[in-house]
């Protein structure tokens, strides 16, 4: 992200264990404090943050070692973007069911809804295979 | 995030204080699930003192209504925060849910 006066760009990493959730949330609520970032949208970085890390654990890295989290957020004017890779499996979003929100509750799936809530919650959510694992971007823009 | 629960004659209430995350939320799942095991299948949970939930805690309350209803019961909410309603809501789950201002009302819903 091209660096305008007053960027803020932070980044952690940690293996993609359950029990580093706890410090990679702690790194996103810590960022966007410094960014100064209302209450609400915090919140919801935090919400997709540990959305996304879970299903980098749960999902990415099933079939493997455990690898790296690479987290980072960084806030320039009107924006702020966390960046997720890893080094597992390839992703397809496609592949995700999108949750049933008209069935009936013994019709509804566990699944989908951590992706369901990323993509509701962020205003730009994009995903690139990279050189040894995957890259998730997810963009909230800020209110003026 | 605690757990405490109350039975309150055919209705057992559980309330949660903290956060329903990916660290907590099988531990609220496997406090419900003792609880519909034990056949108290009428359940309620007062929320006001949860902030936070995610996919996780969501999953948890699915399984147990799931669970409560398939055995004639059910798994009601009361008191929900206005950031736990609103991932509720994002996730449909208000229109399959049964939700309650406070305890009291979602332990009277149960009373034919």
């Amino acid at each position: 992200m091209s660096d305008g006066a007053g960027a803020v760009r932070d980044e952690i990493v940690r293996p993609a264990h359950r029990e580093h959730l706890p410090a990679l949330l702690a790194f996103v609520d810590e960022a966007t404090a410094r960014a100064g970032v209302d209450t609400a949208t915090a919140a919801d970085l935090r919400l997709v943050t540990e959305e996304a890390c879970l299903n980098v654990i749960e999902h990415g890295y099933v079939a493997m070692m455990p690898g790296p989290i690479r987290l980072r957020v960084e806030h320039g004017g009107d924006r702020v973007v966390v960046t997720l890779e890893d080094e597992a499996a390839p992703f397809d979003p496609a592949g995700v069911a999108a949750p049933d929100l008209s069935a009936s509750w013994d019709e509804r799936a566990l699944g989908g809804l951590g992706w369901h809530l990323i993509n509701t919650l962020m205003d730009e959510v994009r995903h690139e295979r990279t050189a040894g694992g995957n890259r998730l971007t997810l963009v909230k823009r800020l209110a003026p | 995030m605690q757990i405490t629960i109350e039975d309150r004659a055919a209705v057992t209430v559980v309330y949660i204080t903290g956060s329903v995350d990916g660290m907590t939320a099988e531990t609220l799942l496997g406090a419900l699930q003792l609880q519909v095991d034990s056949g108290n299948t009428r359940l309620v949970a007062d929320l006001s003192g949860v902030e936070y939930t995610s996919s996780a805690g969501l999953r948890a309350i699915l399984a147990s209504v799931k669970q409560a209803r398939q055995r004639g019961g059910d798994f009601r909410l009361a008191a929900v925060m206005p950031p736990v309603y609103r991932v509720l809501e994002m996730s449909g789950f208000t229109s399959i849910l049964k939700l309650y201002g406070d305890v009291d009302a979602a332990v009277a819903s149960f009373v034919p």
